[in-house]
């Protein structure tokens, strides 16, 4: 079930996408190093083009982190998730460039090996950088489907999950370095509020995501037969097995068949299409299948089914 | 200082180990631990470079037991 590693799965759509990211990248720096220059005209083009980076990759990681709980609060930001892995890798490639001028610039004119030198700089802030280059190197590292299969989703997600990690000690690495120095209170202000952003995009989805929406009667639905849910854009395949109900998205991941019109076949969710199986609690294909789609919780409450409105597990 | 030097130096040793490792692993262990990898081209590979580098004992460990 399977197919063949490419480098990119290039795509019209995710081509458009990682131009407009490129462009969007150019841009910003161009102005950054341009009018920095104009504002601090005693400022290096080097010490110009560290704060670029630095601030490129630091916004970047505001909307990789804010794209999840948008498309989870509105679905109309779902292009946004389709390609945020490439996403990820740029914003990383900005911050090692950042950290790597930033190394010899500050670290490679003394006698001491430059990597010793900023292990043990009596500023804090950088060794704080440096923790958060290695978890973003790690993930962007990472980022292929070949490592999500070797890895298995959830540990790849447990690993990626890391980036919050990063970002608390990024928030610490601005604070205590570029902060004190300047000592501007926009830029603090700047700061908090991108912290409040995400933080609060995550506080609404979670609390959004709560909610369950109820389906039918329990006797509606067939003994291993399911109905068709639709929540907004997405379509969720109820089925009804041995005394229990299992939600799992309707989108089969071969061909996108219709599950729901599927039937459940030595326990296993069977698509009518081409017949790819999915055990309907985890959403996955029985060993040594790989594929899995999207799952939902479920409950039963007063003979009807109720189903929550988040995906339990996403198909990543 | 000591312990920062030490570090680096064992970081250096993982690294160079990694890459040795990663070379090999790329040319010959990939398919073997993952079939979609068998035929894939050399730009898969180069994606897939640096996590080998970085990860070599978890894939060394894969590949010892197939
Ligand atoms: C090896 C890793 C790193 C080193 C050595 C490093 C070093 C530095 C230095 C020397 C500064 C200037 C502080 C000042 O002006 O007082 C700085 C600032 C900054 N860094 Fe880093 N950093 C590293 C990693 C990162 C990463 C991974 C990010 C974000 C993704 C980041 C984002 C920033 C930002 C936003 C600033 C403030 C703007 C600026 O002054 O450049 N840094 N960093
Ligand atoms: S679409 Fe082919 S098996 Fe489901």
């Amino acid at each position: 079930m399977s197919v063949t590693y490419a480098a990119v799965q290039w795509n019209r759509q995710k081509k458009l996408y990682d131009s407009v990211i490129a462009g969007g990248v150019a841009l910003y720096l161009g102005r950054f190093v341009g009018v920095g220059a104009m504002v601090h005209p005693q400022a290096t083009a080097e010490t110009l083009l560290i704060r670029g980076l630095g601030t490129a990759a630091f916004l970047l990681l505001h909307v990789v982190l804010s794209i999840g709980p948008l498309t989870r609060l509105d679905r109309r930001f779902l292009p946004l998730l389709y390609n945020r892995r490439h996403l990820g890798v740029t914003m990383f490639t900005l911050a090692l460039g950042h950290g790597v001028f930033s190394l010899v610039q500050f670290h490679a004119l003394g006698d001491v090996p430059p990597l010793v030198s900023l292990l043990t700089a009596p500023a804090r802030f950088e060794q704080l950088g440096l923790a958060a280059l290695t978890i973003l190197f790690l993930m962007a590292a990472t980022s292929h489907d070949f490592w999500l299969k070797l890895l298995t989703p959830p540990g790849w997600k447990r690993l990626h999950m890391l980036v919050y990690l990063a970002y608390a000690l990024l928030v610490a690495h601005v604070s205590l370095g570029a902060l004190q120095s300047e000592r501007n209170p926009l830029f603090v202000g700047v700061v908090l509020t991108g912290a409040c952003v995400v933080l609060g995009l995550h506080v609404a989805a979670w609390g959004a995501g709560r909610g369950y929406v109820e389906v039918c009667e329990v006797e509606r639905i067939g003994e291993n037969r399911a109905v068709l849910l639709k929540l907004g854009d997405e379509k969720i395949a109820v089925f009804r097995h041995g005394g229990k109900v299992s939600a799992i998205s309707n989108v089969c991941a071969h061909q996108g068949g219709p599950l729901s019109e599927g039937k459940i076949v030595d326990g296993c969710v069977t698509c009518p299409w081409h017949g790819y199986q999915y055990l309907p609690e985890t959403g996955a294909s029985p060993p040594p299948f790989t594929e899995k789609v999207a799952v939902y919780e479920t409950k039963v409450e007063g003979g009807k089914v109720l189903v929550s409105r988040c995906a339990k597990t996403s198909s990543i | 200082m000591q312990w920062a030097e030490g570090l680096t130096t064992m970081l250096g040793v993982y690294g160079a180990a990694g890459a040795v490792f990663a070379a090999l692993f790329l040319w010959k262990g990939v398919a073997h631990v993952d079939a979609g990898a068998r035929g894939a081209g050399i730009g898969f590979r180069a994606v897939i470079a640096a996590g080998c580098v970085a990860l070599w004992p978890l894939l060394a460990a894969k590949w010892v037991r197939r």
